[in-house]
């Protein structure tokens, strides 16, 4: 399980251990538990939940203490032309978005976090596998070919190694070209809305969740990436259109 | 709702900093990093508020320097300093 969280997270033998967790498995129709300093996280027999509750305690963990660069709640991809960057909060659908870009052969960074480099107009991904919610998966189910073997699944998602939806994967901390903040809404025609630096900066803060770490809360910093990388917002209901759109309006995302 | 009483002065919440762009200006509260987005005009009447004029004077003003927009400027003003009374960004002096 660990492999399959993490295996494209870099490796640093150096670095200090923040936390440590126990794993448990016991009895024949096995009882799964997480534990965090004798403190029970996780407790039941659905790997899809442990691995969830997992991987967002390794997320806390990176950010909870980090000053390191601006940790944003967002999605991102790459392409010839730089990353993409795909901020929203839970539910405003850009793993969704992500899994579609990446299908039509963008390269995964993460769908869920990434941090921002101090000083520097460039992004480090948290890469993790796709974690899809049970709401998305009908409109996804074209784009997604795994034998179940392939996936930890539960009631309410499944998690998806990006390789299963593009095979050509590679790590890199690219520099910024565009921030895209997506809104799915139920109906609603697909349209591209360029967005005033400060409100894109605004729109950044709503999922900027490290602020507290800094001393001036890093605003400046963040202000900084919107005033030099172009947002718009990108309202979709269906991928009909989407890839047409996206493609005459940045022509090298999609080469 | 904020009932507006434009004979009054407001006070600039402290916790709230201002970030220049080219033409447009983000307010933000410090302690939960929240924004606002302000237009030139929205910013022009923050700007008055922290010179500790009334709404009406800020209307006044703002009336007697653009008078080809008169029309809309009561409207805009009201608008602002609702917005900035909602989100905490200006107290009411009066409190």
């Amino acid at each position: 399980m660990i492999d399959f969280l993490c295996c494209d997270l870099p490796a640093d033998s150096d670095a200090r251990v923040q936390a440590s967790y126990d794993l448990m498995c016991t009895g024949d129709e096995p009882m799964l538990s997480l534990w965090l300093e004798g403190t029970c996280i996780y407790s039941g027999n659905c790997k899809y939940d442990l691995a969830y509750a997992l991987i967002n305690e390794i997320i806390y963990q990176c950010i909870v203490d980090n000053s390191a660069g601006q940790a944003i709640h967002a999605a991102a991809i790459s392409s010839t032309a730089g990353a993409v960057l795909l901020p929203g909060k839970s539910g405003s659908g850009k793993s969704t978005l992500t899994t579609w870009l990446v299908s039509k052969g963008c390269n995964y960074l993460t769908d869920e976090l990434v941090l921002l480099g101090e000083g520097e107009q460039r992004l480090y991904p948290f890469t993790r596998p796709f974690s899809i919610k049970s709401g998305s998966a009908a409109v996804l189910s074209s784009l997604l070919k795994y034998a179940p073997s392939e996936i930890l699944s539960g009631v309410n998602g499944f998690m998806l190694p990006h390789r299963l939806v593009n095979p050509h994967f590679s790590a890199v901390s690219p520099a910024f070209s565009l921030i895209l903040f997506p809104k799915y809404e139920a109906g609603a025609p697909t349209s591209l809305i360029p967005l005033p630096s400060a409100l894109g900066c605004a729109q950044l803060m709503e999922c900027y969740v490290n602020a507290r770490n800094f001393q001036d809360h890093g605003i400046g910093q963040l202000a900084d990436f919107t005033r030099n990388t172009p947002a718009y917002q990108l309202t979709y209901s269906s991928f009909t259109g989407l890839y047409e759109l996206l493609n005459d309006s940045f022509s090298e995302l999609f080469s | 709702m904020v009932t507006m009483e434009f004979f009054q002065k407001f006070l600039l919440n402290p916790e709230f900093a201002v970030e220049k762009f080219d033409t447009e200006i983000l307010l933000y509260a410090m302690s939960n990093t929240t924004g606002v987005y302000l237009n030139e005009t929205a910013y022009l009447v923050w700007q008055l508020c922290a010179q500790e004029q009334t709404g009406e004077e800020i209307i006044d003003l703002l009336e007697e320097r653009y008078p080809l927009q008169k029309a809309t400027i009561r409207k805009d003003v009201c608008a602002a300093l609702t917005s900035f009374v909602e989100c905490g960004a200006l107290i009411d002096s009066s409190d």
